[in-house]
């Protein structure tokens, strides 16, 4: 049979051409759900781009580090030699009279100690030497290059004087040099108990009857919530730190204003309220509402930190951030500063969708071990942008406080 | 469609315009339910192939330059859809064999049979036709679409179905021989 296009072929387009089938609308609605969902999971993809950005830098600073790993097998008074113009062995041998450093500032400081504290940090090189330290009875500490370089000189003369005589001859074939991995990174998980409070600040308008405002400006609207996600940071050397993060934040906010307005106010087009006059008891007008709101944000912090170390395995960690979150549901409702009233939240898009923020905390860690981190810090946030629209009157500020508590798996680096 | 022209649409689409979207779908959706109709095993694998395809006009409709008719873009990409979902349950679904005495009594047909099966497609409604393609193997049917109705050449449809240009002739040629059967069997030719 012939496979070039034929009469039957030609035929059988002309009869498909007006071809249909018929589809319930509501497959219509399927579609609507899932272009929902695929733009709730596009959101998700762009959060994610900074934290796998991170990460991948983190791994990429990680490994790269690792291969650079250098073991030397000379002994270390070859390594320390004059063409490195580091310390020559005439150094070691050679302590009475004028050239003891310890009775000689001059040598103390330029001879020796300086050329050889500048060339560590120069090359970056971070000297291991369990071996030398056990043989020698020194402090394993002396010969850490970051320590060295940050201790005054005469601190590692006091202590490294007597250990380099001993070792100047040393064959130290298990010696070995490695560049420093000045980053190293981080990822941890994030549960945070918080309150939330719903403040209002301030009366942008003068139509608002000040016996209203003074009472709901007295109040709040006091939510409990959970913040909880995922971050990954990259530390830069042992002390900072920058983190980003993936939150999830979830407030339940209960609202119960109770008010009596005492006066009657009187209101002018273009002005607002004039002045006001008292009302006589009878006329009193108690206005009282209870409402409920739940409401979700997907937040991304990016926050600067700092660990200052107590000891080996306690210290003190404190960061600040701004935060950048997006509303993903709101259900419930909300007061509404103009009809002095609830409303449900959809049903006027009272609540911004976007919102920048600042958080700040401080608080203890503990590293039970070289790689994990465990961190209790209380925690204040708030919303920089009010989350109501711009045309209410009454400006509301959000805020919350809770701890944060951390959990960080640490990869790499020198920090450990 | 009120005074919303398609231009408008589409570029609603494009910005992604809940109401502009529904209203392509209240457009297209009946045709394109035909196309899928076509490649889908059944009547409900073609509502998800429409879903799916609608999609993904959604999706790409941002590199619609209007270089061809709105309609002809979608359909390739709902072709596209239904190919990857047939993909997908490849499988799962049981071909004719070449043993199949279906097969070997279509080898029998001739020229003239062929020709007479013709003025017959010309005469039937397009729905029974559609219900004697719906009768062939699938692949076929997949083939007998891409190339005979949706204008593929063999070229593009080996490249489609990751085979052969020759297998893509031959999967044509039989789907001829037994879509004539089939026409001959149900139509009481002799």
């Amino acid at each position: 049979m012939n496979t070039e296009r034929n009469h039957m072929d030609n035929l059988l387009k002309d009869k498909f051409l007006s071809f249909e089938g018929d589809i319930p609308m509501s497959d219509w609605f399927a579609i609507e759900e899932k272009l929902d969902k695929k733009r709730r999971f596009a959101w998700i993809g762009w959060a994610a781009v900074p934290l796998i950005i991170i990460v991948a830098l983190s791994f990429y600073l990680t490994t790269f580090n690792k291969t650079n790993k250098l073991t030397a097998t000379k002994p270390l008074k070859d390594i320390i030699s004059p063409e490195k113009k580091i310390v020559t062995s005439k150094d070691f041998s050679d302590f009475s009279g004028k050239n003891n450093p310890e009775t000689n500032p001059e040598i103390r400081s330029n001879k020796l100690s300086n050329s050889y504290r500048k060339n560590l940090v120069k090359n970056n090189v971070d000297l291991v030497v369990d071996e030398i330290a056990q043989e020698t009875n020194a402090s394993k500490s002396i010969f850490d290059p970051i320590s060295i370089a940050s201790k005054p000189i005469t601190m590692f003369w006091n202590f490294s004087i007597p250990t380099l005589e001993k070792i100047k001859d040393l064959e130290v074939s298990k010696l070995s040099f490695k560049k420093t991995n000045l980053f190293s990174f981080e990822f941890g998980i994030n549960l945070s108990p918080a309150m939330g409070l719903e403040a209002i600040k301030e009366n942008k308008s003068n139509f608002i009857n000040r016996s209203y405002f003074s009472s709901i400006a007295g109040s709040s609207s006091l939510g409990n919530g959970f913040n909880n996600g995922i971050h990954a940071q990259v530390n830069i050397g042992k002390n900072w730190y920058v983190r980003q993060g993936i939150y999830s934040t979830n407030y339940t906010v209960t609202h119960a204003y109770s008010y009596i307005i005492t006066e009657w106010a009187n209101v002018t087009k273009n002005i607002g309220i004039e002045y006001y006059l008292p009302r006589n008891p009878s006329e009193y007008e108690h206005i009282k509402y209870e409402g409920k709101a739940s409401i979700k944000y997907l937040s991304l912090p990016l926050m600067v930190g700092n660990r200052a170390y107590i000891n080996k395995r306690n210290g003190i960690e404190s960061k600040v951030g701004v935060n950048v979150s997006k509303l993903w549901s709101a259900q419930g409702q909300v007061v509404n500063p103009t009809s002095l009233n609830l409303e449900e939240i959809n049903s006027n898009n009272s609540i911004k969708k976007w919102n920048t923020g600042l958080s700040i905390s401080a608080g203890w860690f503990f590293k039970p071990n070289n790689n994990l981190i465990f961190t209790v810090e209380p925690n204040f946030a708030m919303l920089l942008s009010s989350a109501k629209v711009k045309d209410y009157p009454v400006k509301t500020s959000y805020y919350n406080y809770g701890i944060n508590l951390n959990l960080n798996y640490v990869i790499g680096g020198n920090n450990k | 469609m009120d005074s919303v022209t398609l231009y408008e649409i589409i570029n609603g689409c494009k910005n992604n315009d809940r109401n502009s979207q529904k209203l392509l779908f209240e457009l297209y959706a009946k045709k394109m339910m035909g196309v899928c109709l076509r490649y889908s095993p059944n009547y409900e694998t073609a509502r998800d192939m429409v879903q799916d395809g609608f999609i993904k006009v959604y999706t790409k409709v941002s590199s619609f330059k209007n270089e061809s008719s709105i309609e002809t873009w979608m359909t390739r990409i709902f072709i596209n859809t239904c190919l990857s979902h047939l993909a997908k349950t490849e499988n799962k679904n049981v071909y004719l064999d070449i043993n199949d005495p279906i097969v070997q009594y279509s080898t029998e047909t001739t020229i003239e049979a062929e020709s007479t099966v013709e003025n017959s497609i010309k005469n039937l409604p397009v729905n029974v036709i559609f219900d004697y393609i719906s009768q062939l193997p699938e692949k076929y049917r997949v083939v007998l679409n891409m190339y005979s109705i949706d204008g593929f050449s063999h070229q593009q449809i080996a490249e489609s179905l990751n085979i052969q240009v020759g297998s893509s002739k031959s999967r044509l040629s039989r789907a001829r021989q037994l879509l004539v059967d089939i026409i001959k069997d149900r139509e009481n030719f002799n």
